[in-house]
């Protein structure tokens, strides 16, 4: 323990005073304890799966334990909270999804700063989105649906799971395109809307991959579009949203790596190159492809590329969130 | 007659707090937007629900005071303290309770689980007038012991077992 | 349904293997012991262990899952009786009468019928998975939001009456949980409500920080230099655990009632496992002959609502496992550990896993025949226990519910909160208020204002909704005919007095 701590002190005045004179040193030396990532929603949720597989295949070249902290609540904003107060050491990091890209703008009132609280790491998984309807829906494809909104408008009811879901986002974006505006329906969490969808209870939604996929397969649904620039794998015959006539309407649950702001930068390379090897592990691959999606690029996640992505995505709500006029606060 | 005083007592004080209750909840809600029955508002439940509460209170006021008409024609004066609370007040075992947990809640993530797993069980222990120092102190070191290996060890509580050290 | 015998018989065989059984039987054994642990129930349970199934292959990771879940569900119910401390929420109503039965010693006999309704409850709802999961599927989508809203309401009105004393103070009571439940994010709108400005309650209060709270603290605040111990010191002897054939008779009706209560609300996703047993014990009373009687100890208020606990999570697979949609938050839970493990759950699961869904079924049941094995020699143990004094009983429960609260979110203002409600909870305990309606309230709420709110949208503002669909019409007409009937028999009771009293008159005339 006292070694340690030493070790820490060291480390320390090695960054304070002479951080270029020993990079190797301090690599070396960086994680000599456990790590813990927290993820800001409940265990079992997609976001949750996605950390603890990272997490296991980051700590196998790390040498050091990573655990993954659920600090869930408020949408997210308490486990992020929770890393933007903690101490920039590297042994506290945040795993977020799209949530990071919204949550400047849904929450007009934060105790943390949403933007600048954080460094980044990397981006880790993509996880794209489809657009669904109740299966006698009268429309072929997604041309066919877009004039049916135009026609119907608020006669239409769009189920999400709640104030700044990835399917309320999605419904948001998919209206601007359009053009039209639906009546929409939250429900608390997309179960309940997915089965008054089966139902025909609603008439449409828009939900990741992993819930959708088997029901689509299964003809409960019907699909007409995947909110990705390429068809995916798993559903090759759902046209994209460019392909059905909606240009732009992209949208994916992504998900990054944090660190708290003022991390060092040699730790946040040395976390960036730990997930590199994380994510091109045929493991991991394996598991992403059962859950349905697949690690990002090697290229895409570093801090550089993270941060990127990361200010476009906030670029890209903050005018479709404003105009909605619908706030998380 | 002594026990129909102090029910009496209760349901009054019981009636004053739902009023107040209800009515603080009902002045809060309307400040969130009411809407209609068929659109409603996010204010509309907390506020209906608000009133409803006061409603009870009030029911509950009346029923006191008529039957106090019904049971004391006599009118008696109004109870002291000592023949209303039903058992002498337990300030000790109250007091410490309540410091247990939150010296448990204050010191757990700054300070470690052990020493707020040891602070709070002495504490909360010393609330029973038949411990002795040495029984907390040695029921908290069990309490110790078990919090590390089942809660820290067994189920991996992400709490440090003592902050800075461990 | 040859092919599912013969499909579960394969499934069997793969539970049974012994390296699986052996996975089945640890999982049992932890999770029935976190679940006795205060504030520690299924869900702190299974997410805590979750990561070490993941080094396991899929079938041993299912089957100690299985065996985590169940063992932790009925662990719950053992504090709930012996301590009056529900580690679960949804034990929170077996509190009632579980823990008086206790006081008198008989806590033993109490744990016995706890079981037999469990085992009795999961078994049936194993057989109606094997047999009638599509019709349930169906049944699940029957219910819209004019549905739910109009069951959610029946059992409002007939839970809110169900506690002992003054009618009253009991509808007080579950006003105030119908406040809290309107506490955190408008589900509509995202307007935060009674918050304060604290982040914290931005998802509402928890759960079971309320359970915990009014129920656990509550009862030491009220207990403490006033108890030497729980129950009667006498030793207990094997013969006194096993239910007499009287008690058993007692509990047969009551268990098959709780267990039908839990099937049917099993098939309704989004209904909670505590209202379930909430409404199961209504139901108990609201027939009983005795309805005075519940919460001094009936053995009807702890059958049925442990049997519809059982019942309704188990049914509640269905969902998850034939459509991929999780019921609550523990199979949301579940969904992730077999997505992890390569298993998606969904429509297709049946037709092209059907050995682990067949196994999955067979080591539920497994599960459930262990967790008899292990407990039956356990009561013994757990009823001793309660020789422990009371004073170091309740320091140790104290830190118990301190540390658990602290771990459904791995957030230290649920700690906070378990106080604040204890002292709430001790506050109108001791002005004669019964506090279960506050949780019946507090799981009711939302679900009443949401779906309400929700039909209306749905039908563009036009109450006719209600109505207009044959399942929330009847629904409705068995509260109308509910309220008539409380109205008649308390205008009776009202009069019956005086009538009695002026024949008595006139017959001494």
């Amino acid at each position: 323990m006292i070694r340690s701590t030493l070790r820490r002190a060291l480390i320390g005045a090695a960054f304070g005073i002479a951080a270029l004179a020993l990079p190797a040193g301090a690599q070396q030396a960086y994680p000599s304890r456990t790590i813990t990532v927290v993820v800001p929603f409940a265990a079992g949720g997609p976001t949750d799966t996605v950390t603890r597989l990272v997490a296991e295949a980051m700590s196998r070249d790390l040498g050091q334990t990573v655990v993954v902290e659920n600090v869930g609540g408020a949408g997210g904003t308490l486990g992020a909270a929770r890393v933007a107060q903690a101490r920039p050491d590297g042994y506290t990091l945040l795993m977020h999804h799209i949530g990071m890209g919204t949550t400047p703008t849904l929450y007009r009132r934060l105790s943390y700063d949403p933007v600048g609280g954080f460094e980044t790491i990397g981006l880790v998984t993509e996880v794209p989105m489809t657009i669904i309807a109740r299966k006698d829906i009268p429309a072929a494809n997604l041309q066919e649906l877009a004039a049916l909104v135009r026609k119907e408008t608020t006669k239409l009811n769009y189920a999400n799971a709640g104030i700044g879901a990835a399917s309320h986002l999605c419904g948001l974006l998919l209206q601007k395109a359009i053009d039209a505006p639906m009546t929409t329906v939250p429900y608390r969490g997309t179960g309940p809307a997915m089965t008054d969808l089966i139902a025909g209870t609603v008439d449409l939604m828009c939900d990741q991959t992993t819930n959708t996929t088997e029901q689509i397969r299964a003809g409960a649904v019907k699909v007409f579009a995947v909110t990705t620039p390429q068809r995916l794998p798993s559903l090759p015959d759902v046209p994209t949203t460019a392909e059905g006539g909606l240009p732009g309407m992209e949208v994916t649950i992504w998900h990054g790596l944090y660190a708290p702001k003022g991390t060092p930068e040699e730790i946040r390379l040395r976390l960036s190159r730990a997930l590199q090897v994380a994510l091109r592990a045929p493991a991991l691959i394996q598991r992403f492809a059962d859950l349905g999606t697949a690690p990002v690029a090697q290229d895409r996640a570093t801090p550089e590329a993270h941060r990127a992505f990361w200010q476009a995505d906030i670029a890209k709500w903050r005018p479709v969130i404003q105009a909605a006029g619908q706030y998380a606060d | 007659m002594h026990l129909a005083l102090k029910e009496r007592y209760k349901d009054y004080c019981g009636g004053l707090i739902l009023c107040a209750l209800g009515a603080a909840t009902a002045l809060q809600g309307k400040a969130y937007h009411l809407g209609t029955l068929s659109r409603m508002g996010p204010g509309f439940m907390p506020t209906a629900l608000g009133v409803l509460l006061l409603i009870v209170g009030l029911v509950l006021l009346a029923a006191c005071a008529l039957r106090r008409d019904e049971a004391a024609p006599s009118r008696p004066s109004l109870p002291s303290a000592e023949e209303t609370i039903p058992l002498r007040a337990e300030w000790r075992g109250w007091l410490c309770i309540c410091a247990g947990v939150i010296i448990f809640a204050a010191l757990a993530e700054p300070v470690g689980l052990i020493p707020a797993t040891f602070a709070a069980v002495v504490v909360t222990a010393m609330g029973d007038r038949e411990n002795s120092w040495r029984d907390a102190i040695l029921l908290a070191l069990g309490m110790v012991i078990f919090a590390v290996v089942v809660f820290w060890w067994g189920l991996g509580v992400l709490l440090p077992l003592i902050k800075g050290v461990l | 349904m040859w092919q599912s015998i013969l499909d579960l018989g394969y499934g069997f065989g793969l539970a049974l293997e012994p390296h699986n059984l052996f996975w089945c039987f640890s999982g049992v054994l932890v999770g029935n012991l976190i679940g006795v642990l205060p504030g520690t129930g299924a869900l702190t349970a299974i997410s805590m262990l979750l990561p070490l199934t993941f080094s396991l292959q899929p079938v041993p990771a299912i089957l100690m899952l299985a065996g985590i879940f169940y063992g932790s569900q009925y662990g719950g119910a053992i504090g709930a009786i012996l301590l009056n401390l529900p580690s679960h929420p949804p034990h929170a109503v077996t509190c009632l009468d579980g823990y008086p039965m206790t006081r008198a010693g008989k806590g033993g006999t109490v744990l016995g019928l706890t079981m037999i309704s469990s085992f009795f409850a999961a078994s049936f709802g194993i057989v109606v998975m094997i047999f009638a999961s599509p019709l349930l599927v169906q049944v699940a989508f029957k219910f819209g939001p004019a549905e739910l809203f109009s069951i959610m309401l029946l059992g409002l009105i007939a839970g809110s009456t169900m506690s002992r004393g003054s009618p009253l103070k009991g509808i007080a009571m579950t006003l105030i949980g119908l406040i809290l439940g309107c506490v955190g994010t408008d589900v509509q709108t995202g307007l935060q409500r009674f918050t304060f400005g604290l982040p914290e309650l931005a998802d509402g209060v928890e759960l079971v920080s309320i359970a915990m709270g009014v129920f656990g603290i509550a009862d030491f605040l009220r207990h403490v230099n006033r108890m030497k111990h729980i129950g009667s010191l006498k030793p207990v002897s094997l013969k006194d655990m096993r239910p007499s054939k009287a008690e058993l008779k007692q509990a047969f009706w009551p268990m098959l009632r709780g267990t039908l209560v839990g099937t049917i609300f099993g098939a309704m996703p989004g209904t909670g496992p505590t209202i379930t047993t909430f409404i199961a014990y209504a139901l108990e009373q609201k027939i009983s002959r005795t309805p005075e009687k519940f919460g001094t100890g009936m053995i009807a208020g702890v059958a049925a609502p442990e049997a519809a606990s059982h019942s309704k999570t188990q049914v509640d697979f269905i969902p998850t496992m034939s459509l991929g949609i999780p019921g609550d938050a523990v199979m949301a839970l579940l969904l992730g550990a077999l997505l992890i493990q390569g298993i998606q759950p969904g429509p297709r699961l049946l037709s092209e896993h059907p050995d682990i869904f067949w196994g999955l079924i067979a080591s539920f049941w497994v599960g459930n025949v262990l967790l008899m094995v292990l407990n039956v020699p356990m009561i013994g143990v757990w009823v001793k226990l309660l020789q422990v004094p009371y004073r170091f009983l309740f320091p140790a429960a104290v830190f118990f519910i301190a540390i658990g609260a602290y771990t459904v979110n791995n957030d230290i203002f649920a700690v906070y909160e378990v106080l604040a409600f204890g002292l709430i909870g001790a506050l109108f305990m001791a002005l004669d208020f019964p506090i279960a309606p506050i949780l019946l309230g507090y799981v009711l709420g939302p679900m009443v204002e949401e779906n309400f709110r929700r039909a209306m949208l749905l039908s563009r503002g036009h109450f006719s909704v209600f109505i207009d669909r044959p399942i929330s019409a009847a629904i409705l007409g068995v509260i109308v005919a509910l309220l008539a009937a409380q109205a008649f028999f308390s205008l009776r009771a009202r009069l019956r007095p005086r009538a009695a009293a002026a024949a008595t008159i006139a017959f001494q005339e």
